[in-house]
């Protein structure tokens, strides 16, 4: 019994572990991808005619809806 | 993050470089028919194209049809409207590069160059190919639906696609994977909003050109993207894990 329980132990604690990185990444991560979907709107989705302007190429080459 | 950043760029520069040579030169001939278009002559095409009870509600609007009758800034032609559209496509590059890195960190595990390639490639399915079997990338000049009504229909193709690649490749059991594949078709048995009509002038080559010569650059933009992002995270060391780093 002992040898089969302290592997599991371990192998139960690595895996804790990964899990606690993960969750503490968690808030940095959305925050990651909050950001990218914000400039992504400004680049693509704005309906502003000055970003529109700038961006006007841009929008056609990657296929963002156009006006 | 640093790495979104620098694989952004470096995309970003690609997908400049690219758009000079191939869809910028289409876009730019493309106007000179939206131009014999705007006028008397659009106001007489439009109705005789137009399909009789167009479905769905959908309005024909033409794309740039109001946009630049409203005098708003513009970059000159030439250096200017490059710079900006240089400008634009590293900002894409990031924002993309942001949201990729983000998916990458949310799964986990080990990651290696290979690796961020077919993330790139994922990448380019949704938020590329996918949206643009419903809406093609357009010249201007093209007749299209109501503008709020195609952005609704672009970002739920690529959230479903999302989802759907994302149940395709880590789950294991068939009925998530069974219903990853309706996620995917979902948006397209919808079917994207239509203009009900065809009001350019531009030769229909030029168009076909346009779109896949916009989707093979979108492609090497995000190859680009996913394998420079694994390379910068990893250090050139793979098969390290992104977390924690």
């Amino acid at each position: 019994m002992k040898t089969y329980s302290k592997p599991a132990a371990t192998a139960a604690s690595v895996q804790a572990v990964n899990v606690s990185d993960r969750a503490a990444a968690l808030p940095v991560i959305l925050t990651t991808a909050l950001l990218g979907a914000f400039v992504i709107f400004g680049v693509g989705f704005a309906h502003s005619n000055v970003l529109h302007n700038a961006a006007h190429d841009t929008r056609h080459a990657t296929g963002f809806p156009c006006h | 993050m640093w790495p979104a950043l620098g694989a952004g760029c470096a995309a970003g520069v690609v997908f400049a470089v690219l758009q000079i040579f191939l869809t910028t030169p289409l876009i730019l001939h493309a106007e000179r028919y939206e131009a014999s278009l705007s006028g008397s002559h659009y106001a007489q095409v439009v109705p005789s194209v137009l399909k009789s009870g167009t479905a769905d509600g959908a309005q024909l609007w033409q794309v740039h049809g109001d946009a630049h009758t409203e005098q708003a800034w513009e970059p000159e032609d030439g250096l200017e409207r490059m710079a900006y559209t240089a400008l634009t496509a590293v900002l894409t590059g990031v924002g993309y590069g942001l949201l990729l890195v983000s998916a990458m960190a949310l799964k986990g595990g080990a990651i290696s160059p290979r690796s961020g390639l077919a993330w790139g490639v994922a990448g380019f399915i949704a938020f590329a190919m996918a949206p643009a079997m419903g809406l093609p990338p357009e010249l201007p000049g093209s007749a299209a639906a109501d503008l709020m009504s195609r952005q609704i229909w672009w970002a739920g193709t690529v959230i479903a696609t999302v989802i759907g690649i994302a149940g395709l490749v880590f789950a294991r059991n068939p009925v998530w994977s069974a219903a990853s594949v309706v996620l995917i078709a979902i948006p397209h048995i919808v079917g994207a909003p239509e203009a009900g009509g065809y009001v350019s002038d531009a030769p229909a080559e030029l168009a076909a050109e346009f779109v896949s010569v916009s989707l093979g650059a979108s492609l090497v933009f995000w190859a680009v993207l996913g394998s420079v992002a694994a390379l910068l995270w990893t250090r050139g060391e793979p098969g390290r894990s992104p977390v924690g780093a």
